[in-house]
């Protein structure tokens, strides 16, 4: 009895290798066995979705705002794709820009990717960076001229046919800022608040408790919470043909789970010990 | 198996941050070091291209020094800072002054109405639908909010009615704390994924998804 007590008690004490070890295990082994979970489009993906939607039918371009590096591209990066994929699905237009220095690079490699049936410049314009974004988002309030001249690419404002339509926010539909940082909520304190313009968010699971009580507010209209959502986004995109090769979300469901599944094992594993280690104590 | 060697370079990168789960060693610092340094040799040019080129040099270039200067001195001024007790010290002051009373003109108004009103407003309003469970819903937020409050109240002890509120309180960012944690461990559990797939599809090429 003693000797049980004393394994159940090592539980408390699992090397960290080995739970490093079962993760991993976890991850892979859905990719060569799918387990064929369902995903299940929730109310806040399917909210996104119409917002979206309604903003892409609605014939005025939507502002993306790219606020991610590669550090956070599985979440994010899929969320940005679905967006771009489902604007110009609809025969929308996109005016894109990033307050993050490494979100530059990833903005335009996913704008080449679902943009190449499109024309730039006519379709989608790519701003690029630009610092202090408190500034930039209350000039834009007003007018796109007063912080930008040009595009990403040096071409002036003036040559590019979509921004002749978007001299400020009351010209856009919609902003969508997919982000892993506080930048949409620079969004909500200096576009949505000042300008009454339409605000939607995909952030990662980290930022998204931060963000639920401006959903619960409506200064975000929708919100997309890390790669469940963006998987269950995918869902709905796939369900209306807009999607436009299978994307990463979807598939790294089954990953997500099994690798939950084993985060909870641990957790009433390393209770049990605890408690059993406690008693053997007293 | 790849062939592209910046492939190869982000895998071995890949792989030497994952070696410290192993123990901290010198690949691991390796991989850190190179971080920290493409990060800022990125940051200089992309200030350069995207910042100081456009919105400072071309147009005093172009149009003369004009307004640009203003922002081109002040950065200077900054600079300043890095010589203790010489004018250009004392100099960075008028920077940071005018730093922080922009700052604090953007930011006063916006961030009241965003972030204390507004959310004020949505905690006491009443629910959108008349359902029971949107009711609970905004019972339980004014609940949590009062009490969550009360907790950070610590003019008088703890004890009697504000006791019991401030132990409501605590529960209440216990779940919060939960929530989040939560969400953190999704949102890891998918940064571990997107490398996985990484190692695995683009570099070994060994799954096909």
């Amino acid at each position: 009895m003693g000797a049980l007590r004393d394994r159940v008690a090592g539980l408390a004490a699992i090397d960290r290798r080995v739970i490093f070890v079962v993760i991993i295990a976890a991850v892979i082994l859905p990719f060569y066995v799918p387990l064929g979970l369902k995903v299940t489009p929730g109310p806040g993906s399917r909210r996104f979705f119409d917002e979206v939607d309604r903003a892409a039918r609605s014939g005025r371009p939507v502002l993306v705002s790219v606020d991610f590096g590669p550090d956070t591209e599985a979440e994010n990066g899929q969320m940005l794709k679905g967006v771009l994929d489902h604007v110009f699905g609809r025969g929308g237009k996109a005016v894109v820009l990033t307050f993050q220095p490494t979100g530059r690079g990833v903005a335009e490699r996913y704008l080449k990717e679902a943009g190449r049936a499109k024309i730039e410049g006519r379709d989608y314009v790519f701003l690029g960076y630009k610092p202090s974004p408190a500034n930039v988002m209350l000039n834009m309030g007003r007018s796109f001229d007063l912080d930008f001249t040009t595009d990403a690419h040096g071409t002036p404002l003036g040559d590019l046919p979509l921004m002749r339509e978007v001299k400020s926010y009351a010209d856009l539909s919609l902003i969508v800022a997919v982000a892993n940082n506080a930048i949409p909520r620079f969004w909500i304190q200096f576009a949505v608040e000042p300008f009454k313009v339409p605000l939607v968010t995909g952030l990662t699971g980290t930022m998204s408790p931060q963000f639920y009580p401006y959903l619960q507010a409506g200064q975000t209209r929708a919100l997309l919470a890390g790669m469940q959502e963006a998987a269950e986004y995918e869902a709905l995109l796939k369900e209306a043909g807009l999607a436009s090769s299978p994307g990463l979300a979807l598939r790294g469901m089954d990953s997500q789970s099994l690798a939950h599944a084993a985060i909870v094992l641990f957790i009433v594993l390393g209770n049990i010990g605890y408690l059993a280690s406690r008693r053997r104590k007293r | 198996m790849s062939a592209d060697p910046w492939v190869w370079a982000a895998a071995l990168c890949t792989l030497a941050v994952f070696s410290f789960l192993f123990r901290d060693n010198v690949l691991y610092r390796i991989a850190e070091h190179l971080l920290v340094g493409v990060a800022a040799g990125y940051m200089l040019v992309l200030t350069w291209h995207d910042v100081l080129w456009p919105e400072v040099f071309q147009p005093i270039g172009s149009q003369g020094p004009g307004l640009a200067l203003v922002p081109l001195a002040l950065s200077l001024l900054f600079l300043g800072r890095l010589v203790p007790g010489s004018l250009g010290h004392q100099g960075s002051r008028i920077a940071v002054a005018f730093l922080v009373a922009v700052s604090a003109g953007v930011n006063i108004s916006t961030q009241l109405q965003a972030r204390v009103l507004s959310q004020a407003a949505a905690t006491m309003a009443l629910p959108a639908t008349g359902s029971w469970v949107d009711a609970f819903g905004q019972a339980v937020l004014v609940l949590g909010t009062l009490t969550g409050l009360s907790y950070f109240y610590f003019s008088r002890e703890h004890r009697g009615v504000l006791g019991v509120s401030a132990r409501i309180g605590a529960l209440t960012l216990m779940l919060a704390f939960g929530a989040a944690f939560g969400y953190t461990v999704m949102s890891r559990i998918a940064l571990l994924i997107g490398r996985v797939l990484f190692l695995l599809r683009d570099w070994l090429g060994v799954l096909s998804v």
